[in-house]
């Protein structure tokens, strides 16, 4: 297997760790954005940094074992806290956006 | 075959005021078996955690090839880790995580069939039995492209007959890797390793026998 192959499916098994986690979070900021609107900035971005910080709670307090499997592959806690916070915007930029098309058009 | 050296020396940690580690040394080349003993509490889990670097402590320098290295899991091919409780997630599946860890194919072949592991090949990780979860995980590290392992009591829970199978692995391994190995079924330890060390009193103590453990007072007369 081609390092960056793996190294990818590492990134796809520790995406699936948090997946949940994150698109909850990213719900209730979209929930939140429907209610309010142009002020929903601030209340959405505390949302998402709370939502982060829940994630890294949970990891840290239950399955704090698991960071072994990511270490013996190579994975540092900052890369993983890295992955987790590009993950995070990428997948709240996407659904978001895709919120905020279909509430355009409703 | 390059021959890869692992020294660790001056590791220093304190609990509060206990001093658990204090100035440890220890040398690791490719070939050798280094078993660490030590009473329950007095830090080889924590020295281990130290060599792999997920543990900080006060003082410690980790070298790989002279090359000294603050996090060795981080090193290409460095160092791997078995913990006392594991590592591997429960969700993964079998023939998933020995294609991540061990990528020479024959050696994948080689665990996928071995008689404990191939009846579960599609299953995941949490329908493993203790046993059968600690088996794979060792011979995961043993066929990896790692330099060193550091195993953390890797016979607990594991039943007789898959521990000489482990026994067999181990031996053949260490030609091509460092192993230290830590475990307390210390008769296990004493037969595998090539070298033998105490964990006593947060120093280090070569070992070359039982007549050592019993006069340092690891084991009763």
């Amino acid at each position: 297997m081609h390092p960056l192959i793996r190294k990818l499916k590492v990134i796809l098994i520790f995406y699936r760790d948090i997946v949940s986690y994150n698109i909850i979070f990213t719900l209730i900021a979209c929930y939140w954005y429907f209610h309010t609107r142009a002020s929903a900035t601030m209340p959405m971005f505390w949302s998402k940094v709370l939502g982060f910080l829940f994630i890294a709670y949970i990891f840290y307090e239950f399955h704090k074992q698991k960071l072994y499997f990511y270490h013996n592959l190579g994975f540092g806690t900052k890369d993983l806290i890295f992955i987790a916070v590009f993950s995070d915007i990428l997948s709240f930029t996407i659904i978001f956006s895709v919120f905020r098309f279909f509430l355009y058009w409703l | 075959m390059k021959k890869h050296k692992l020294e660790v020396d001056s590791i220093v940690l304190h609990y509060g005021q206990k001093s658990v580690l204090s100035d440890i040394y220890l040398k690791c080349e490719t070939g050798d078996i280094v078993g660490v003993l030590g009473r329950n509490g007095c830090g080889k889990s924590s020295l281990l955690k130290i060599i792999f670097g997920s543990l900080r402590s006060e003082h410690s320098s980790v070298r790989i090839n002279h090359r000294y290295t603050p996090c060795s899991f981080r090193e290409t091919n460095g160092v791997q880790y078995l913990p006392q409780n594991g590592y591997l997630t429960s969700a993964s599946k079998v023939e998933k995580v020995i294609k991540l860890f061990v990528l020479n194919k024959d050696h994948q072949q080689l665990i996928l069939s071995d008689r404990n592991i191939k009846s579960f090949r599609s299953a995941r990780v949490k329908e493993l039995s203790t046993g059968t979860r600690k088996f794979l995980e060792v011979m995961l590290l043993l066929y990896s492209e790692s330099k060193f392992v550091l195993l953390d009591e890797p016979f607990s829970g594991v039943s007789p007959i898959m521990i000489e199978q482990l026994f067999m692995h181990l031996k053949h391994q260490a030609k091509n890797k460092g192993v230290i190995i830590t475990d307390h079924l210390y008769e296990h330890i004493v037969d595998i390793s090539s070298k033998l060390m105490l964990l006593k009193d947060g120093r280090i103590l070569n070992i070359n026998g039982k007549e050592d453990l019993v006069e340092s007072g690891y084991l009763m007369d």
